[in-house]
């Protein structure tokens, strides 16, 4: 696999992104569409943003879009096809050229058309800009186009005219997979992800450990059992056709592919054949043939080869085969150098096409040419266990001929729904060494997902082995099943009653989980009181064998009742205070009283982890009482002490950490008292503190204070100011002050008596 | 003069705490042996009960990780 395991993102939301492709057309193109689907010129002066959300509107319905198609010329519509049989919306021009050169159609003349009524957008692109001139628009480089999904979804696909020679003789050794292969590989791989997801970097390509988790892993990576043709990178098909359709997911961060919801399997399975092949069709994450380097702003061909090749083998009747070096022959007449490894514009003339080895028989082939050996990959290694071909060899002459799968036909379009599999129920063999042997005969992809969710696939080959272990019961009780829900599916699909040991190990495994319950979003709820708890479960709907998993309430402390589904809350018991979600940050519950080391909690916005936060460097102080009839419980109060914040150090807490807490949680900065007994009990150096004893000048008006302080002969004798109307005074300037203030002719009182006082009687008066 | 509606007197107000993260464990012993490990108390921030701790929002891997990592296999409610 050229590219590497990396699954690219898949398209958003197709239509948005159809509707902001043509959002970024100029108004006069957009104009000419809505002409051309048939709507009255605008009035006024076309909006593009607007324009384009009308035109998507209109291609919403199905009748509209249908018409449209309808009067496509022929090569716009077999374009229409190739993107439909794949499922995809999107795509770049050059792909899309290749698939359309495959069929001998021009590029121009097949998406042009579309272009002009809007079936097709061309995605925007810095190098085209706003899009006017629709020829030169595809002709720039990294050109994309996005479909309209309606447009698709209504699209009967059309097949190219003539095709491929059928083969005229007899064949031999017909050989048709079961389909099953991607199915159980698509479990299995479900399952890794699910017991620990698959890590990718920012980059989207695996973490190296992870690389080597899936590529190692014997039942991703191990040979197809029933394969014609080796199938290279085998667990990046796997993984690439997962993601593609929709078994594993990246997470909210795009860093872990993880594993779907196990709903996916009843709700998906019966039509995963299918979704399996379509995503096949259009799977540009592995490649059939490995391509060594690609200059950037190219890509490997070989997808983009998958759906003309299907489509020109839909042209043959269903009992028809059709030889592969026949196959590779037609191709190159059509289009030669068809096989070239990237969709780099140059011409690159192939090897000259084996010519008709049919006509040679008995004699060996020099050797498959790089097209016959393309075409191997794609049919044999890969469509064959996919279900969508079956193989022969035309007697004779030895040559691999292949002919659609009744599934195959039904993918293009051009037979009716494959009938199911005949299965047999019990086709697995319970070991009591917990080894699970399933015959391949009785599988389904129902079955497969069933047994996916508990049991382990670990070999896959002809029969198949899976293993239970304490592991994939956890994966099963994870999603939702009961060890009775496991150990029936067993015994359902055995052919022997189940061994003791395995039925014991089973409920043993889903016991020892229970010791322990991690809940990642549980509700609580808070009641006022013990009684009123009591009140509330008195009156909780009755809870019985029949009620949903986690519906019964727990309870928690004697104030709490746990809830594992908040939709069984019978919310008419209950009036919801403020409602606290823990996925949001925390917010402000605490207010700092003036002394700085008490605190009061806001009852109404505390919440949980705020107790345990604070408990860590503070001791709680009784409530004061309760005003009578008051219904307001008291509030809570906290005090800083050093012998609190000492404990908090010995805990890890730092002046950073506190800093932060009294930001979130009391929307202030650390207190000074706080900072102090912090500085004390961390034994950081504090300087010691020196009484001294200060002569204080007061002085009856403010202004007679601004006087002395702004003159130069009185103000360098002041110290600093202590209030309005008093000033510190050096004691050893009180000589040069009182000459100074005769210099201003200013009476002196002796020996300042009535008008200087020490600190403290300052401090009496509040100076 | 309407009568205040009877139903609404009746109901018990309780404030609803969404989205907690908590490991709630079989007996009190484990809860001691969980609170125990030092690799796990970066995430508990408290003990609600006997049997249930309070543990930081937001790392629901990491912690069922460390879990597992210990030896427990959880049941895991998301």
């Amino acid at each position: 696999m050229a590219t590497g395991m990396t699954p690219s993102p898949r398209p958003s939301d197709p239509r948005q992104a159809f509707r902001l492709a043509l959002a970024r057309y100029r108004g006069p193109r957009l104009a000419a569409i809505r002409e051309a689907m048939g709507l009255p010129p605008a009035e006024d002066r076309l909006r593009p943003a607007a324009a384009a959300e009308e035109l998507a509107e209109r291609l919403d319905q199905p009748a509209t879009s249908r018409a449209l198609a309808a009067g496509l010329p022929h090569g716009a519509r077999l374009a229409m096809s190739l993107m439909a049989v794949a499922e995809s919306t999107t795509m770049p021009v050059a792909g899309l050229a290749r698939e359309l050169e495959l069929l001998g159609v021009p590029l121009a003349d097949a998406i042009l058309p579309m272009l002009a009524i809007g079936l097709l957008a061309i995605e925007p692109d810095p190098e085209i800009g706003p899009v006017d001139d629709l020829a030169s628009a595809i002709s720039a480089p990294r050109a994309r186009v996005a479909a309209h999904p309606t447009g698709l979804r209504v699209t009967r696909p059309v097949r190219p005219e003539g095709g491929p020679p059928a083969v005229s003789g007899e064949v031999t050794v017909v050989r048709e997979a079961d389909g099953l292969e991607p199915i159980v590989r698509l479990g299995a791989l479900w399952q890794r992800a699910g017991a620990e997801p698959i890590r990718q970097t920012q980059q989207g390509t695996l973490y190296k450990r992870d690389r080597e988790r899936v590529m190692e892993d014997p039942a991703l990576a191990g040979p197809i059992a029933d394969a014609l043709t080796p199938l290279p990178n085998p667990a990046g098909l796997w993984l690439a056709l997962a993601y593609r359709v929709g078994l594993v997911e990246p997470d909210a961060s795009g860093q872990k592919l993880m594993a779907t919801s196990p709903e996916f399997w009843s709700e998906n399975a019966l039509h995963l054949p299918q979704m399996i092949a379509t995503g096949w069709l259009g799977l540009r994450d592995w490649q059939e043939s490995a391509v060594e380097s690609v200059a950037e702003g190219d890509e490997p061909a070989s997808p983009y080869l998958r759906p003309s090749v299907f489509l020109w083998l839909a042209t043959r009747e269903e009992s028809e085969w059709t030889a592969l070096d026949d196959l590779a022959a037609f191709l190159d007449s059509i289009a030669p150098g068809w096989d070239r490894p990237t969709l780099a514009p140059e011409f690159v003339p192939a090897p000259t096409a084996t010519p008709a080895p049919a006509r040679r028989k008995g004699r060996p082939s020099p050797g498959p040419s790089r097209g016959v050996a393309l075409l191997e990959t794609m049919l044999l290694g890969a469509a064959y266990p996919l279900g969508l071909v079956r193989a022969a060899e035309e007697r004779g002459s030895g040559r691999r001929v292949v002919q659609l799968t009744p599934l195959g036909r039904y993918v293009l379009a051009a037979g009716p729904t494959p009938p199911p599999r005949p299965t047999f129920d019990q086709f697995l063999f319970v070991q009591p060494n917990f080894e699970v042997i399933a015959y391949r005969q009785g599988l389904t992809p129902q079955v497969v997902g069933r047994l996916s969710r508990f049991a382990w696939w670990s070999q896959i080959g002809a029969a198949i082995e899976l293993r239970l272990t304490r592991e994939s019961i956890l994966l099963g009780l994870d999603g939702g099943l009961t060890p009775k829900a496991m150990l029936e599916v067993l015994r359902r699909h055995s052919q022997r009653p189940l061994p003791p040991g395995v039925v014991d190990a089973v409920r043993n495994w889903a016991t020892h989980r229970e010791r322990v319950t991690y809940y990642a979003g549980a509700t609580l709820l808070e009641f006022e009181s013990p009684e009123d708890r009591a009140r509330a479960l008195a009156a909780w709907p009755p809870i019985d064998d029949e009620s949903p998993p986690g519906s019964a309430p727990i309870e928690v402390a004697d104030r709490f009742l746990l809830v594992e589904d908040e939709s069984t809350i019978p919310s008419g018991l209950f009036t919801q205070r403020r409602a606290r979600d823990y996925r949001d940050e925390s917010e402000p519950c605490i207010l700092v009283e003036p002394d700085g080391v008490t605190m009061r909690l806001d009852r109404s916005r505390s919440d949980l982890l705020v107790d345990a936060e604070i408990a860590r460097f503070t001791d709680e102080r009784p409530a004061p009482p309760a005003l009578p009839d008051d219904n307001v419980p008291p509030p809570r109060l906290f005090a800083v002490t050093l012998g609190s914040l000492r404990r908090g150090v010995e805990r890890g807490l730092t002046a950073d950490t506190l800093a932060d807490w009294y930001a979130r949680r009391a929307a202030s900065e650390v207190p000074a008292a706080v900072r102090l007994l912090l500085a004390s009990a961390t034994g950081a150096p504090i300087a010691p503190p020196v009484p001294t004893r200060r002569v204080v000048l007061t002085l009856p008006e403010p202004w007679m204070l601004d006087g002395f302080l702004q003159h130069p002969t009185t103000s360098r004798w002041l110290g600093d100011r202590l209030g309005p109307t008093a000033v510190d005074l050096p004691e050893e300037n009180l000589e040069p002050f009182r000459k100074a203030l005769r210099e201003l002719g200013i009476a002196v009182n002796d020996g300042f008596g009535g008008t200087t006082k020490t600190t403290k009687d300052t401090k009496a008066d509040g100076s | 003069m309407t009568r205040p509606a009877e139903p609404e007197k009746k109901r018990i107000r309780v404030r609803v705490h969404k989205n907690v993260a908590l490991i709630r464990t079989a007996e009190p012993l484990m809860a001691e042996e969980l609170l125990a490990r030092k690799s796990l108390a970066r995430w508990v921030v408290g003990r609600l009960s006997e049997t249930v701790l309070l543990v930081r929002p937001g790392e629901p891997e990491a912690v069922v990780e460390e879990l597992r990592r210990i030896g427990q296999t959880p049941r895991i409610v998301r």
